[in-house]
């Protein structure tokens, strides 16, 4: 299994990250940096919200921190604008390094939509699949 | 006819950041050249410049650019822009409070906008570069539409919300005027009210370097003598960047709401040398032909004329071509001339709405700019009234002359609004 990561996430990719990310919060930084180390699913939520909060205006960043925010339409009821939202999607792909094909992101329309679909790529079986999309 | 007149203006240029510095500069004849630091190594073949000051844009991610103020753009915007792009929101904003129209008077069928821009061959490249290296869909598309040369109309109509007429105009060095002529057309044949002409270039080294090789450039290293069109020793031209915003307004329109007018965008005319890529004709053909067209569409002869704000870029050739024009084309009469160049360097797209706007100034405060750092005229230049300092004189009325690559040449006719 560290085999595969090191393949996946080899160490010079860590300051890369951090600069993909330089405009995030520290903390999501620090998660997402974790997160290539150990491929541990406990944050991506953390990460996902933290990308999303970086492209966000803000004025409309506290939505994001309040109770029902994981099912808020990004697009349609955030009013996240549809270019950002490529943004967002770009630099979640660079992140976990995935390519997430356009049918799987049409139907992307809420934070738990990124979440739930990123970590289902990331079951102990699909490691090899997301590898595969590098 | 109807009639149109300037009513506003907004500057983010090498010798002022607003109208007042600007005019204080014409008048004392401040040039805003340097000893461009990104040219000190000996490899640089040249060493002046003309860059604009207080804005930061060297860096090729938009959210690190910074003003001397905070010109109050969301980030998802800065994504999209160019620097040119985003000197323009301080000519904008500017020249909206000179006319004292707001966001909201501009957003209406009535009003358009046109710009002139060469686009941005700094982002272009960055874009491009990242493309190649990280790969195809990891380019921003907020940088795909800050590398398009139409990136100035696109951000400035979606920002001010217009939604009259719209287009940017790429003729290189007669950009700015086209835009102009297009949008006194645009008013006089009923189609818009007003008019926001804006034109842009970039401030960066790429910007600058290019024409080095084509051998345009002055290379000399003093400041104070590089840009000096109709002098003898004249080796080049000196780039220069930033924006300028001009808004022009149907007459009875700006009167009735109490307008300031500066001057009256009395008409022009444009014409083609059909010669060479870059090179002028010789005997400036094109450039008069322009002359003549631009006096018949304002109904006047060319012994109206009290000022030809002339093109003259200092290079050996455009300046004898303009004078041969000039030659042609005021065989009885010596209006006063002078090329502003010589205090600003030449801003391609952005020259021909620049020292359009320096001309209504000087319209609007009764003085003519001299023509700055000649030291000895050239001899060609015999017989014309070219000033050496600024003089103040009241202008009836001017032609401010533009000439382009491809042997694009275009006039434009300004008079003192009675």
């Amino acid at each position: 299994m560290s085999d595969d990561k090191e393949k996946l996430f080899p160490a010079e990719s860590s300051s890369q990250l951090r600069e993909l990310l330089k405009r995030c919060d520290p903390k999501v930084i620090e998660a997402a940096v974790q997160f290539q180390k150990t491929g541990s699913s406990e944050n991506i939520f953390f990460i996902v919200q933290g990308i999303l909060e970086r492209f966000l205006e803000p004025e409309l960043r506290p939505k994001l921190h309040e109770p029902g925010s994981e099912t808020i339409d990004l697009i349609e009821e955030l009013g996240v604008d549809s270019l950002d939202m490529v943004e967002v999607v770009s630099t979640i792909e660079e992140t976990f390094k995935l390519s997430i094909p356009n049918e799987d992101l049409l139907a992307m329309k809420t934070l738990k939509d990124i979440n739930d679909y990123i970590k289902s790529r990331f079951t102990a079986d699909s490691l090899v699949t997301a590898t595969s999309n590098v | 006819m109807r009639r149109v007149v300037v009513t506003g203006l907004g500057f983010l240029t090498c010798i002022g950041n607003d109208k007042a510095t600007v005019t204080k500069n014409l008048e004392e004849l401040n040039h805003g050249i340097i000893l461009y630091p990104p040219f000190k190594d000996a490899t640089k073949p040249v060493k002046v410049a003309a860059p604009i000051k207080g804005f930061f844009t060297d860096s090729h991610d938009p959210e690190d650019w910074t003003a001397p103020y905070d010109l109050k753009l969301s980030s998802s915007t800065m994504r999209g822009l160019a620097p040119h792009v985003f000197y323009s929101y301080h000519t904008m904003g500017q020249a909206l409070e000179d006319s004292g129209l707001s966001r909201e008077d501009i957003s209406c069928p009535e009003t358009g906008l046109f710009t002139a821009s060469s686009g941005s061959g700094f982002m272009q490249y960055h874009a491009l570069t990242n493309l190649h290296k990280r790969g195809i869909m990891r380019t921003s598309p907020g940088r795909v539409i800050g590398s398009i040369v139409g990136t100035l109309n696109f951000n400035l109509t979606a920002s001010y919300k217009i939604k009259g007429s719209s287009a940017g105009f790429v003729s290189a060095c007669s950009s700015s005027a086209h835009a102009l002529g297009y949008a006194l057309d645009e008013i006089k044949l009923n189609r818009q009210d007003r008019m926001i002409v804006v034109g842009g270039e970039d401030c960066s080294y790429e910007n600058f370097i290019v024409f080095a090789n084509m051998r345009a450039l002055s290379t000399s290293t003093d400041p104070s003598k590089a840009s000096r069109p109709f002098d003898r020793d004249r080796n080049g031209f000196v780039p220069t960047g930033g924006a300028v915003t001009m808004i022009l307004e149907e007459e009875s329109i700006a009167r009735k709401r109490g307008a300031k007018i500066y001057a009256e965008f009395a008409g022009w005319g444009q014409a083609t040398d059909g010669y060479h890529p870059t090179k002028p004709h010789p005997e400036g053909l094109g450039l008069a032909a322009a002359m003549k067209k631009a006096l018949k569409s304002a109904q006047l002869t060319s012994e109206s004329i009290d000022y030809i704000n002339a093109h003259a870029t200092s290079t050996p050739s455009g300046d004898d071509a303009e004078i041969r024009a000039i030659k042609t084309v005021f065989p009885n009469t010596r209006p006063a001339i002078s090329s502003t160049k010589g205090l600003t360097g030449h801003g391609l797209s952005l020259s021909s709405v620049m020292e359009s706007a320096f001309s209504v100034i000087a319209v609007k405060d009764k003085f003519i700019p001299g023509s700055a750092h000649i030291e000895n005229l050239d001899p060609k230049a015999e017989g014309l009234n070219i000033l050496r300092e600024t003089k103040n004189a009241s202008i009836g009325c001017l032609i401010s002359n533009s000439s382009g690559f491809g042997g694009s040449n275009v006039s434009l006719i300004f008079k003192a609004y009675s």
